[in-house]
């Protein structure tokens, strides 16, 4: 875990050097009686890399007893974490072409099984009835223009 | 009379037979969500926002105040019945309620919960209402300077007083503001840190953060605890909830001494329920007769924290419906969730929609009832509730978080942010940073920048206009002490132990 919040401190300091090099690309000066556009995103990096700064120094001369002794408590959490993250960027990377119906009975099948569903007609019996149901409130009951992707000329909304 | 007055208009507003049902269905799932250990209430308020934003202002925010009350009775029934906190505010009824339990007390323990609860949370209402209007008048001789001090002084605060390393909350803060900066410059009409995506052009919109912080960074950080939900008692009857005479006698001072507490500490930004909740349980243990008894089942341990987190409902919501200034990650959704409908937070609220603000107050008065009459009859309906099992429950967040946050604008790229700020989530939670300040920054933010820079014109560029005038330069120096306060405090521990060791 020490590790760990060596990397996170390292992170934030690095973005807080892109994000201000960014802000002085638009106009960080401050003219009689205004500041510019990018006065706050300057000055809040430069103080978040500080606050990195303080982080990493934190971490580097603390004793390592007095972090977590690791990241993830078990690999096989890692793993779940890492599935259920890829199943819902998969998701959300096809809810354009597919549809948002497909997409998320894409999501239901994927992350039921982490949360320990181990019954397959289960998985499979919700991952179709919850985009019915969202379709049924979102799409009719709410009148939200819900993306239909291929089903498109199957389902209307309206 | 005045507010008498006001608050009988706002009964009016909120009787009517459909803000009835809103506050009711807001009770309901806000107990549900409290209960359920995983989903706080900033998550189930994030989550469900979406759903409101077709209704008008006062019904929406009837259903989410009544979510917010909700939330803080539902976390009782897991902490009594499975010592597992529902939420980060019931965590010290767990010490007792669990303890009462397995001596079979449960039904008391629920029983006094919910009545200290009931008392605490009307009189935070009445507390609200004879505040408001005193601080209404006090806010509208504000100008620029003294609400950015203010908002500065709520941000410093929630990152001085939050749980946790200062340095990640302070960290919080700075990304907080800086998620709010991408955009069209409201100023200069400038682009700023789009990064060539035209999705950015409008914003990052501060539901999308709501929902991915709180509702899909719970879920994952959910996959790797396993919650195996063991109730010590399933059927509970109505004569066993209510307290004998003995019980009342001993819970009458804690449940007041926890209100005070409750609604004082709900009043400053960052303290909330949490906060509340300790100090009120140590108070207890200081003054009571016999201290050896608490974390052994002792009932002023369950009624003065329970008292004291639904006291604080009250408390935030007076700087959130006077000052528009939110003071948890809760209330900044709901700071959030006003601005969206079009309606301005501030002191004016009251005097352009007194509907609404009285509306509201009137419906947690109302919900208080609800939630009172639900939380004494039905807590075996609640625990059946809780059996729901995680793979049915966590997947289905994702799917209303998804779908709610694309309902917002149609906007597939949203949901692309709300993945970003879910992982964002996850990782801040993994590594112990707190989310509040995150979020009450990306509200506050644009807030805070229109006006620093509405001062600076004010002042032609001068920054001493914040130290002149004597508001803005108290609110600015207690900011400043919110945020030394955890070093004072270390050093003032340090020199403790060392006195302790040395004698």
């Amino acid at each position: 875990m020490k590790r760990a919040e060596q990397i996170l401190g390292i992170v934030l300091l690095l973005f807080a050097i892109y994000i201000g090099y960014e802000s002085t690309q638009i106009d960080t000066g401050g003219t009689i009686g205004s500041v510019g556009a990018g006065f706050i995103p300057f000055w809040m990096s430069v103080s978040l890399g500080i606050i990195s700064v303080a982080m990493l120094v934190q971490s580097i001369t603390l004793p390592s007893d007095r972090f977590a002794p690791t990241f993830f408590s078990e690999k096989t959490a890692r793993m779940q974490v890492l599935w259920v993250l890829a199943g819902y960027l998969v998701a959300v990377a096809v809810m354009k072409p597919l549809g948002m119906l497909i997409s998320l009975a894409i999501v239901m099948a994927t992350t039921m099984p982490a949360f320990g569903a181990r019954s397959w007609k289960v998985i499979a019996f919700t991952a179709i009835a919850t985009p019915v149901i969202v379709y049924i409130v979102f799409g009719h009951w709410l009148k939200v223009d819900l993306p239909m992707g291929i089903l498109e000329n199957v389902l209307s909304i309206y | 009379m005045e507010t008498f007055q006001q608050l009988l208009m706002g009964f009016h507003v909120a009787a009517t037979p459909f803000n009835l049902l809103l506050c009711f269905l807001g009770c309901v799932i806000g107990t549900i969500i409290g209960a359920l250990p995983g989903i706080g209430p900033a998550a189930g308020l994030s989550i469900l926002l979406p759903l409101t934003f077709g209704m008008n202002p006062t019904s929406g925010m009837i259903m989410m105040a009544g979510l917010y009350c909700g939330t803080m009775y539902g976390g009782t029934i897991t902490s009594v019945l499975i010592n597992v906190p529902g939420e980060a505010a019931s965590v010290m009824t767990c010490l007792d309620g669990y303890q009462m339990a397995m001596q079979g007390r449960a039904g008391k323990a629920l029983g006094i919960a919910a009545i200290g609860s009931f008392i605490a949370g009307t009189a935070s209402v009445v507390f609200l209402m004879l505040l408001a209007l005193p601080m209404v008048k006090f806010a509208l001789s504000f100008g620029p300077p003294e609400y950015f001090a203010l908002m500065l002084m709520g941000l410093c605060t929630v990152a001085g007083l939050t749980s946790g390393s200062v340095l990640k909350a302070l960290a919080g803060t700075c990304l907080g503001i800086l998620v709010a900066t991408p955009g069209m410059d409201a100023f200069s009409g400038l682009p700023r840190l789009t990064f060539g995506l035209t999705g950015l052009l409008g914003g990052i919109d501060f539901v999308v953060v709501a929902v991915g912080l709180f509702g899909i960074g719970e879920v994952l950080y959910n996959v790797e605890q396993s919650m195996e939900m063991k109730f010590l008692i399933e059927k509970i009857s109505i004569k066993e909830v209510w307290p004998n005479r003995a019980e009342w006698r001993a819970s009458v001072g804690p449940i007041t001494r926890g209100t005070l507490i409750g609604f004082l500490v709900g009043v400053l930004p960052g303290a909330g329920g949490t906060i509340a909740t300790f100090l009120s349980y140590a108070v207890e243990k200081r003054v009571s007769k016999h201290p050896e008894q608490f974390g052994k089942g002792a009932i002023e341990g369950v009624a003065a924290p329970e008292a004291a987190n639904n006291a604080s409902t009250g408390g935030a919501m007076v700087p959130l419906l006077t000052l528009g200034i939110p003071g948890s990650g809760t209330t900044a959704i709901m700071l959030g969730a006003l601005m969206m409908y079009g309606l301005q937070p501030g002191p004016l609220l009251f005097l352009k929609n007194p509907d609404f603000v009285w509306g509201v107050i009137a419906s947690m008065y109302i919900g208080n009832v609800m939630l009172v009459i639900m939380n004494m009859a039905c807590i075996p309906l609640f625990v059946k509730i809780c059996k729901i099992p995680n793979y049915f429950l966590m997947p289905f967040v994702i799917v209303f978080a998804t779908v709610g946050v694309y309902s917002v604008d149609g906007n597939i790229f949203d949901v692309w942010m709300l993945y970003v700020f879910g992982v964002m989530g996850y990782f801040m939670n993994k590594f112990g940073m707190p989310r509040a300040p995150v979020l009450l920054a990306v509200v506050l933010g644009p807030m805070v920048e229109r006006a620093l820079r509405q001062s600076l014109i004010l002042s032609q560029g001068s920054y001493d206009i914040f130290f002149t005038r004597p508001i803005s330069a108290v609110l600015l120096m207690m900011g400043l002490a919110a945020v030394l306060w955890p070093v004072f405090d270390m050093i003032w521990q340090r020199r403790r132990a060392r006195r302790m060791a040395g004698a």
